[in-house]
């Protein structure tokens, strides 16, 4: 026990019907590189969470340094040298780097706390002397980039005597040169027995990094492995784990041959590797990656979010080389964005509101006058048709459970009878039942009719439901797959090697 | 079981609860005020006095309705005081030049409207904060009301034109007449209608807003002109019962008419507000500053005395 850092003993976490940690017990080693891997919804980040103080568990034990904690918050995280540095860059972009790496605790004289600039620029020098960095300290760090705003994150932790430095997803966004200088400096923490807790989607990191791996898979531990002891298939095959299907709905169903969509060499500023694939009518075609590997832009592009670079849609044999979300519902297309709360609905307006928000023109009278007795008509539809509940109209939508929320999403797109319909994560964060009726409701318009295009970073979402599998990784595609005899590690070893 | 739902909800006694619970605050205070007033001075509760601050109200209130709708919409304008005036000189101006009174208020409807239109296009089209157009817009506006007259009032107007800020149907004054017109159409044009229901959905949340395939632009393009155009109201109306242009007029004006909104329950962030909790906030307003009145405080000391209770009035809400 003496040569962990931490050790986490029976940590559990609910929120509402959710169980988002069971019974998770971890131990790090002081010194070590431990990575932590696992899919969306695995519970990583509800760990960091508690780590930091940002959340409180319900039950458990954290020791850190052989000393039983409780983190109340992230003062008192930071106070006993756990330090965080998340996908987002957590500077302040205007100042320059100097005062960026002392923030909160700057060198001062006298009790009004004067600054003593030439103590601070004296200190930042030294301190990216020590780690062989060569960043100007007075460029402000926002004229920096990517890679040299995460090394002053990480030095400015240091600066503070962190011994324990969880990075979350730390090179989103950078390039392969910028990623090699970053491990090194990571590789440098270690000589100076810095603990590391590294969290990432990508395994070719894990084996260039770790020591250590751990697995979370649906908010349990799976095992802690000596990277050395491992490969990429057994770690993937952890990671999304065998009990599938689970929810498998599919019936026996024939898309037709006619092509709804086809994306012919798609680019746009988001995606800069073009992007081709086709969609039928009546198909059910699954596109999953780690988050960041593309799907949210492939729907934000086919539905006129971002604007088309080059190359072209093809949508019922018409082709449009520039699309706005107005011009896209015109033509039938529609999407179920995958923030819940700041892009699929209005959480302050009734469920009625929210269902005739995209198709107006139905509970119109005269020009202008919203009917009542059409909006309730077609509400009532609405919350049958996808089982809302409470089946009442007049409630606001904040209101409701997620998964209620997220039905809200789709009837609301429903009601404007789409042919082509785009859901971006349908199934995130909400409760295995509404899970389920999500995908039953899925497969119904996929009978009728509807191209459906299901994006998801939770790979064994696409199983059991998907016609075709499309898998993405760093925004291109890398696998093609059949729905029905798609295995889970092949899609795993595809978007995670 | 649905069924039975429904005839819950359409009786009136639920109805009425739910409009009402977002204001029982305010209508505490409503309450206290008249009868804190009531005691303080006997002409207070007379119904001469209160139609009296019905029309005290009303500018205020018609504006404030403008306001409501950008606040809504998560935008804000603090030009409105300006606005006013300038449409109260080209009143003026155009009654003067024609003789017509038709004309001359639809030309201070035409300007509001127009300088709305003007800022729209800075903050929907040029992509600056509301806040920072509208403030130019207020040294704007109110510099072409000064230099158009040279800082002379316009007086002189023909004393028929008097009969919208100063007359009175029976005991009932025009100005409040027009106020109640006012607020019955924009309730229901917030309530009832596909434009209304838009702009509750853009404030609280662009972003779904324009995944939803809704035309962002041209509904913040009409919260602009629609305060505009109300503004531009205020200023015939200030313009009528004075019987005179004057550019000074409506200084501050943009003071009350935010507060009473924000009282009213309308927040800055978008999303909430309603033109009944405007109303309230209005009157609440209106009756501090009339009650202030009759008992013969000092106008010097009536923004302070205003200024406590809103802060008052607010925190209250909130807990």
């Amino acid at each position: 026990m003496e040569d962990n850092i931490l050790v986490l003993k029976n940590i559990n976490k609910r929120f509402g019907g959710i169980h988002a940690l069971v019974n998770v017990n971890l131990s790090v080693r002081k010194g070590e590189i431990h990575a932590l891997v696992g899919e969306n919804g695995a519970g990583k980040s509800t760990l960091i969470k508690i780590l930091t103080g940002a959340i409180h568990m319900d039950s458990g034990e954290i020791w850190f340094n052989g000393q039983k904690q409780t983190i109340e918050n992230p003062v008192q995280a930071r106070e006993i040298g756990i330090a965080a540095i998340y996908q987002e860059v957590n500077l302040f972009p205007q100042l320059p780097v100097m005062h960026n790496l002392f923030f909160g605790n700057e060198p001062t004289r006298g009790r009004l706390g004067w600054l003593r600039p030439r103590s601070i620029r004296t200190r930042a020098e030294e301190l990216l002397k020590k780690f062989g960095v060569e960043i100007d300290p007075s460029a402000p760090v926002g004229e920096l980039g990517l890679g040299q705003k995460r090394i002053v994150e990480i030095l400015k932790a240091i600066s503070l005597n962190a011994q324990f430095l969880i990075m979350d997803e730390a090179t989103t966004g950078m390039s392969r040169g910028e990623i090699t200088t970053l491990f090194d400096i990571v590789r440098d923490l270690k000589e100076r027995h810095v603990t590391v807790l590294y969290i990432s989607h990508h395994l070719e990191e894990v084996f260039e990094l770790a020591d250590r791996v751990s697995v979370l898979r649906d908010g349990k531990l799976i095992g802690t492995f000596a990277t050395e002891k491992t490969s990429v298939e057994a770690l993937s095959r952890a990671i999304v784990g065998r009990e599938i299907r689970d929810v498998g709905v599919l019936k026996h169903r024939s898309p037709d041959n006619v092509v709804a969509l086809e994306a012919n060499k798609l680019r746009t500023p988001k995606l800069q590797e073009p992007i081709s694939f086709v969609l039928k009518k009546g198909e059910i075609l699954g596109i999953t990656g780690v988050i960041g590997a593309g799907k949210t832009e492939i729907g934000r592009a086919l539905f006129g979010v971002d604007p088309i670079l080059s190359g072209s849609v093809k949508i019922f044999g018409r082709k449009y080389t520039s699309l706005t979300p107005q011009r896209a519902k015109d033509i039938g297309l529609a999407l179920v964005p995958e923030e819940r709360k700041t892009q699929g609905v209005f959480p302050l307006l009734t469920v009625g509101d929210n269902i005739i928000m995209v198709n107006i023109k139905r509970v119109l009278f005269g020009l202008i006058f919203l009917s009542k007795r059409k909006k309730r008509h077609v509400s009532q539809e609405a919350i049958a048709a996808c089982r809302i509940v409470p089946n009442d109209s007049a409630i606001p939508v904040r209101n409701l459970s997620g998964g209620n929320q997220q039905k809200v999403a789709i009837a609301k797109w429903l009601i404007a009878e789409p042919k082509i319909v785009v859901l971006d994560e349908p199934t995130r964060g909400i409760d295995v039942g509404a899970k389920v009726e999500i995908r039953k409701l899925i497969v119904k318009l996929a009978e009728s009719g509807v191209a459906v295009l299901y994006l998801t970073s939770e790979f064994k979402e696409v199983l059991g439901i998907c016609d075709r599998i499309i898998v993405l990784k760093k925004r291109k595609i890398v696998g093609m797959l059949g729905g029905r005899d798609a295995e889970l590690d092949e899609i795993a070893a595809l978007a995670l090697g | 079981m649905v069924e039975k739902r429904f005839k819950v909800d359409r009786t009136w006694l639920p109805r009425i609860h739910r409009i009402l619970s977002g204001e029982i605050g305010l209508l505490i205070i409503l309450v206290l005020l008249i009868v804190g007033f009531s005691c303080a001075s006997e002409y207070f509760l007379t119904l001469r006095n209160l139609l009296n601050v019905t029309r005290q109200v009303s500018i205020n209130f018609i504006v404030a309705v403008g306001m409501t709708f950008l606040l809504l919409l998560g935008e804000i304008d603090l030009s409105v005081g300006s606005t006013a005036a300038l449409a109260g000189v080209v009143t003026g101006t155009v009654l003067k030049a024609t003789g017509s009174i038709a004309l001359a208020i639809f030309g201070g409807l035409f300007a509001g409207a127009a300088v709305g239109m003007v800022i729209s296009i800075g903050v929907v089209y040029g992509r600056v904060q509301s806040f920072i157009v509208t403030l130019a817009m207020m040294g704007i506006a109110r510099g072409i009301a000064y230099v158009w007259t040279q800082g002379y009032p316009i007086s002189g107007l023909p004393l028929n034109f008097g009969v919208f800020g100063a007359g009175y149907v029976g005991s009932v004054p025009v100005s409040s007449i027009i106020a109640l017109a006012v607020f019955a159409a924009a309730s229901v044009v917030l309530n009832k209608t596909k434009h209304g229901l838009y702009i509750r959905a853009i404030g609280a949340n662009p972003e779904a807003a324009r995944l939803s395939a809704i035309k962002i632009k041209r509904y913040r393009v009409s919260g602009f002109m629609l305060t505009g155009l109300l503004s531009g109201l205020g200023g015939v109306l200030i313009t009528s019962r004075l019987l005179s242009a004057q550019p000074t007029a409506a200084v501050g004006m943009e003071i009350d008419v935010i507060a009473s909104a924000i009282l009213g329950g309308a927040t800055l962030t978008g999303g909430i507000g309603t033109i009944h909790g405007t109303a309230l906030g209005a009157l609440i307003i209106g009756i501090i500053s009339n009650g202030l009145n009759l008992l013969g405080v000092s106008p010097f000391f009536q923004p302070i005395v205003k200024g406590l209770i809103i802060l008052i009035a607010i925190t209250m809400k909130r807990g």
